[in-house]
């Protein structure tokens, strides 16, 4: 703590060591005690704090209980189910690994062909393919 | 009996306990009244926005992870007093002129100086010096002398370090002592 310090606490909050941080203000205090020129600061920003307090606190016309009701009587709207992974991560990792195990069996089904259905094909279909190939291979 | 958390409360109205959400309004409202009407210095501005900051604290509570749930959970008080501080700076900042046939149908949004007769003509001094003050400035002193909160606290409710926020605290009390200069002592007058 230096005496620069202890200047700027009182520049900053106040004359009132009570609103000065808690981790400076005892060796503040000791060091106030020790220096005249501080308590004179201290003693002019006291003039300052004391007709702040003469502003009185607002008062306004709302009652907490009337409030209260206004207020939670208000539909919120429906609640993803987002708020219950954030609060649980663990429980995040089932639709990510539903999600990736589908994307894998689809890819496997598209790359062996197991979705293309042949069984149907007529004779006609035959004949178109046959031509077709046999098109492409003059 | 333990008086239950306010994360506890919030947990309860999240899941549609209105005597809950009572209770924390019946806790919050003097100290989110007196900061709003601090800051904007205007009664009806004041009233709208602790509703609003409350009506957001309905709205949140679903999904509410406070410092009970989760590590980097905020303190209800400080959340609530965040978005109060926040929505008086926006209600400042948006603050527009409008065309003069409109200013008999609204409220005068200029600081009015309420409650400032109660303390006489010191505290009308006061409320018009706090006035003129930039945004912040104002929040800040509102936050640090007249609701007695810690400089970490300040500093979490207006977004800033604390550094920043001293320097908003000695920039304020500079600006006061010299609007108020003849209101002090002939001693401590420097």
């Amino acid at each position: 703590m230096t005496s620069k310090r202890v200047s700027e606490l009182i520049a900053a909050y106040g004359a009132a060591p009570e609103k000065w941080p808690v981790s400076e203000r005892e060796a503040a205090l000791v060091l106030l005690g020790r220096d005249a020129a501080l308590r004179a600061e201290q003693q002019q920003m006291a003039a300052l704090d004391t007709a702040l307090d003469r502003w009185p606190s607002p008062t306004l016309d709302l009652n907490a209980v009337a409030l209260a009701a206004q207020v939670s009587a208000t539909p919120r709207p429906r609640v993803a189910a987002r708020s219950s992974f954030l609060r649980f991560p663990i429980l995040a990792w089932p639709n990510a690994a539903g999600l990736a195990a589908a994307a894998l069996a689809g890819f496997l089904v598209g790359w062996s062909g197991l979705d293309t259905d042949y069984s149907g094909q007529s004779d006609v279909d035959r004949q178109i393919v046959a031509s077709v190939v046999e098109d492409a291979t003059w | 009996m333990l008086e239950p958390s306010d994360d506890e409360l919030m947990r309860a109205a999240g899941a549609g306990d209105r005597a809950a959400f009572g209770t924390l309004v019946a806790r919050h409202l003097q100290r989110m009244a007196g900061l709003a009407g601090r800051i904007t210095g205007n009664r009806g501005d004041a009233e709208e926005i602790v509703q609003e900051a409350f009506l957001r604290a309905w709205l949140k509570a679903a999904t509410w992870l406070g410092r009970e749930d989760h590590a980097g959970g905020a303190a209800f008080s400080t959340w609530l007093g965040r978005v109060v501080v926040n929505l008086c700076l926006d209600r400042k900042r948006k603050a527009v002129p409008l065309p003069i046939e409109a200013a008999a149908d609204v409220a005068d949004p200029a600081p009015d100086g309420f409650d400032a007769t109660a303390g006489g003509e010191v505290a009308a001094r006061v409320a018009q010096a706090m006035a003129t003050l930039p945004d912040r400035q104002r929040a800040a002193i509102a936050l640090c002398h007249y609701e007695g909160l810690s400089n970490i606290e300040a500093a979490a409710m207006l977004d800033v370090t604390v550094g920043a926020l001293e320097s908003l605290l000695v920039r304020a009390r500079r600006s006061l002592r010299a609007a108020l200069v003849d209101l002090a002592p002939e001693g401590s007058r420097q």
